[in-house]
């Protein structure tokens, strides 16, 4: 009985003590995915993910996120935290016509922790696209936090 | 870590109610006495330790608690909490105070009137009000660049309740030592869920959590005012 209630207080002062400030043990990362797939006409119209030879993305007016990047079946990439709107340069291919990303949403600053702080959340309005490519862009997830869910599928 | 803490503090309280059940039924007189009763106040001794641990905030606690019957004790605590927290991401600052108010059972049957040890469990209701203020934090990003905002002053209240296990013991005539364990279940949740919770509520914990775990560590004295009947089982 007496070490039963001896390790209680032991957990009890390590629980109440210890410094949530110094630990961040949460990914913070609070980024947009995105998932390829494609309609196939000869297999019964049957869709499935899809990779691309030479993949780029990028922020209008930023560097890249992905040059010419080979095999990739999805991507995930930082929405602006400035403005309420960002708008992304998408690439399959360097033979292929670039289509124009936009997304529109809006965002929540949000504390998760002592030890990471605040991160941004992301409700995401609306997703639209050019289509060159790009047939059709479906959201699978308006919320964009650190539980890093697919927000959309490009269908091609 | 949290789910072993819960096990083992309801495996105490278990451990403790049966062994009170399983006290022998012998054929014994039973008699009522008078004893002296009183005020015990008390401090905190683990608030002054806490600053080692957690620097940026500093926090006091009085213990009340005045016997009401044979093994009831009205019970309440003063709490004052001070936050100032500041790093890379953000900086806070709090203060407030609170209060929690209830009783405690003895679990000990008394085998001389004036032996005054004493195994409790408790029960109270918390209250506490106390404003904070994020003035500043920052959300970092290589592509895109630092996002910085703030947030002001806001006064909020916490409600809480609080189960209590724990000893006291008189070491010198009515100065008594004692620790006990207390875990508390945030009444208002949606305080610890929201975008920007306090980072500690006063008398309560860490606000951005609905359930806190603590422990006390408290010397206090004990004011005889007045006496109450008890009851002694003579053998």
């Amino acid at each position: 009985m007496k070490y039963v209630m001896l390790i209680a207080v032991l957990v009890a002062v390590l629980t109440a003590c210890d410094d949530d400030t110094k630990v961040c043990d949460l990914d913070t990362r609070t980024e947009a995915r995105a998932r390829f797939r494609y309609l196939n006409p000869n297999n019964n119209n049957v869709e499935k993910d899809t990779a691309f030879p030479k993949l780029t993305l990028f922020a209008l007016g930023k560097d890249s996120i992905y040059a010419k990047r080979p095999g990739l079946t999805g991507m995930q990439f930082q929405l602006d935290r400035l403005t309420d709107s960002a708008r992304y340069y998408f690439q399959t291919d360097s033979a292929k016509i670039a289509d124009t990303l936009t997304f529109r949403y809006a965002r929540q600053p949000k504390f998760i922790s002592a030890g990471c702080g605040v991160v941004m959340y992301f409700n995401i309005d609306t997703v639209f696209s050019t289509t060159h490519v790009v047939k059709s862009v479906e959201i699978t997830s308006k919320q964009v936090t650190e539980e890093n869910e697919n927000t959309i599928i490009l269908h091609f | 870590m949290k789910i072993r803490s819960y096990c083992i503090f309801s495996l105490l309280l278990l451990c403790t109610v049966t062994a009170t059940a399983q006290s022998k039924k012998d054929s014994i007189k039973t008699i009522m006495l008078e004893v002296p009763a009183g005020l015990r106040v008390g401090v905190d001794l683990t608030r002054f330790v806490i600053p080692f641990f957690q620097p940026y905030r500093r926090d006091a606690t009085v213990t009340l608690d005045a016997r009401y019957k044979d093994r009831i004790y009205f019970a309440a605590d003063l709490s004052y909490n001070l936050v100032d927290h500041s790093d890379t991401n953000y900086t806070y600052k709090s203060s407030g105070v609170g209060i929690s108010i209830g009783a405690n059972y003895n679990l000990l049957k008394k085998q001389v009137p004036k032996e005054n040890f004493m195994v409790y469990g408790g029960f109270k209701y918390g209250f506490s009000l106390f404003t904070y203020e994020v003035p500043g934090y920052n959300i970092h990003s290589d592509y895109w660049g630092d996002y910085v905002g703030s947030v002001g002053s806001t006064t909020k209240t916490g409600h809480w309740v609080e189960l209590s296990l724990g000893i006291k013991v008189e070491v010198l005539k009515n100065l008594y030592l004692g620790w006990s364990l207390h875990d508390r279940i945030l009444l208002n949740r949606a305080l610890a869920k929201s975008d920007f919770p306090p980072l500690i509520i006063p008398g309560f914990g860490k606000g951005y959590k609905g359930n806190a775990f603590d422990v006390q560590y408290t010397i206090s004295y004990l004011f005889p005012l007045y006496k109450v009947k008890q009851q002694m089982k003579l053998k």
